[in-house]
């Protein structure tokens, strides 16, 4: 007995220490692969909590200039409405304006951001809006700047984004007016550009292109301008371009995001569905 | 009992100070991502001299913890600090002076002095930097990006850290 209690004063310290090596190395490859980041969307209550207390210091910092960003984004949208052809309504009498609302397929939703996770190669957002603000998984998300990602994972209070600036990634798209179809990945270090695969090497593309989302998903609206091309290889041996697309903007800087709501993903989902039932 | 307060006070603001603003400072340009502030590890290096490993390193796991849970990265923080903390006896033993260390010793600069206490926590910190950068990357594919890590953000938490004692002048 006092020979165990003696080994146990003499050698404790090593044995907790191999003991918790173990279970931290269990939780990171449990919570912190690429593939099962369950941990990683901050929908713990309590870390969520204080990242949106913290957020909200911040956010009093920036009020002034926050305020101005948004009078002037919230101009150029009127704008915007003002100029479509052949409607002649002010903004407020367009909210009630129920038939168009009816005819318009994509409602945007304004978010904030809780917080932002970056992990080598791959990050992440965290929004303060969950499924009971009525966001969904797969739906997309963008900035006034063009596409910022897709939304992989909602709990009740709390969303998470995958960026563009992600390995996961991977956005239909499609060169104007030439209309070659290509995964849009990010596989370079610099967050200003992305990168198209799967052009074919016959297609004529020229430098200053630009690049826009396909629409053949459900996630975005087809035409959202995503980036001009920067340049552009045909690696040997390879039937399809490698084109590098400039945005214009580090996703990861946004600081107002808007989710797409697709009114008809259901309808389209449901009947490319029953392709696989047939 | 009072020395205990203000060990868990301490960790307490310490932690808070690191997930709160800490975690949140950036440095330079895009692309420079390579300086990350680390000033909790200081919690483990002012625990009394005498405390005894096992103790050490389950403290360090309990902080470790804590500070994963607002990092999202569940473990690696957790892996660091108990490295660390179980690195801590052997560095004390490498650094003991001749005489050795009195029952209730403190480690820190009026008890030790100012050399003493700046290789103890160099090589704490740089221990405890270069595991947690290699275990965040896990993989020395990133071999680079953990060279780099680990000397910016060991010469930044070292300053910080030394700001830090040289200003609240921790006396237990």
């Amino acid at each position: 007995m006092r020979g165990l209690l003696y080994i146990l004063i003499k050698y404790g310290g090593f044995v907790l220490f191999v003991v918790f090596e173990c279970i931290a190395f269990y939780l990171i490859i449990k919570f912190n692969t690429h593939q099962s980041d369950i941990y990683l969307n901050s929908t713990n209550k309590l870390s969520g909590y204080i990242n949106e207390q913290a957020q909200r210091i911040d956010d009093f910092r920036s009020l002034n200039e926050q305020n101005d960003l948004i009078q002037k984004e919230n101009a150029e949208l009127i704008e915007k409405i003002i100029n479509l052809p052949g409607v002649q309504l002010t903004p407020i009498a367009l909210s009630q304006d129920s038939a168009y609302q009816d005819s318009s397929q994509y409602k945007l939703t304004p978010v904030k951001i809780c917080n932002k996770i970056s992990r080598l190669r791959n990050n992440y957002f965290t929004l303060c809006s969950g499924s009971a603000d009525g966001l969904k998984k797969g739906q997309g998300v963008v900035s006034k700047h063009g596409i910022v990602g897709r939304i992989k994972d909602v709990s009740e209070h709390y969303a998470l984004v995958i960026s563009l600036l992600n390995t996961q990634s991977g956005v239909s798209a499609l060169v104007r007016n030439k209309n070659y179809i290509g995964t849009l990945e990010w596989t370079s270090n610099d967050p200003f550009i992305m990168t198209l695969y799967g052009v074919p090497k016959h297609a004529d593309i020229t430098l200053g292109d630009s690049v826009i989302t396909s629409g053949y998903s459900t996630i975005f609206p087809p035409g959202l301008f995503i980036g001009t091309v920067d340049n552009f290889k045909l690696p040997a041996g390879d039937n399809n371009y490698e084109i590098d697309v400039r945005v214009k903007k580090d996703v990861m800087s946004e600081e107002f995001l808007y989710v797409i709501t697709n009114k008809k993903a259901k309808e389209q989902l449901l009947l490319e569905e029953q392709i696989i039932l047939e | 009992m009072n020395n205990i307060a203000r060990h868990i006070i301490r960790a307490i603001i310490l932690i808070l100070v690191q997930v709160v603003v800490l975690k949140r400072i950036e440095f330079g340009d895009y692309g420079f991502d390579y300086v990350h502030i680390m000033l909790y590890p200081v919690i483990i290096m002012l625990l009394p001299i005498r405390t005894p490993a096992a103790v050490v390193v389950s403290i360090g796991f309990l902080i470790g913890l804590t500070t994963d849970m607002f990092y999202n990265s569940l473990g690696i923080h957790i892996s660091a600090i108990v490295f660390m903390a179980y690195l801590r006896s052997f560095i004390l033993k490498l650094l003991e002076p001749y005489e050795g260390y009195t029952v209730d010793a403190i480690p820190n600069i009026s008890s030790q002095g100012l050399t003493w206490f700046l290789s103890y926590s160099a090589i704490l910190l740089f221990a405890f930097c270069i595991f947690y950068f290699s275990v965040e990357a896990f993989s020395f594919v990133y071999f680079k990006e953990i060279v780099f890590r680990t000397v910016f953000s060991f010469i930044s938490s070292i300053l910080i850290l030394f700001i830090y004692i040289l200003l609240s002048n921790p006396k237990g």
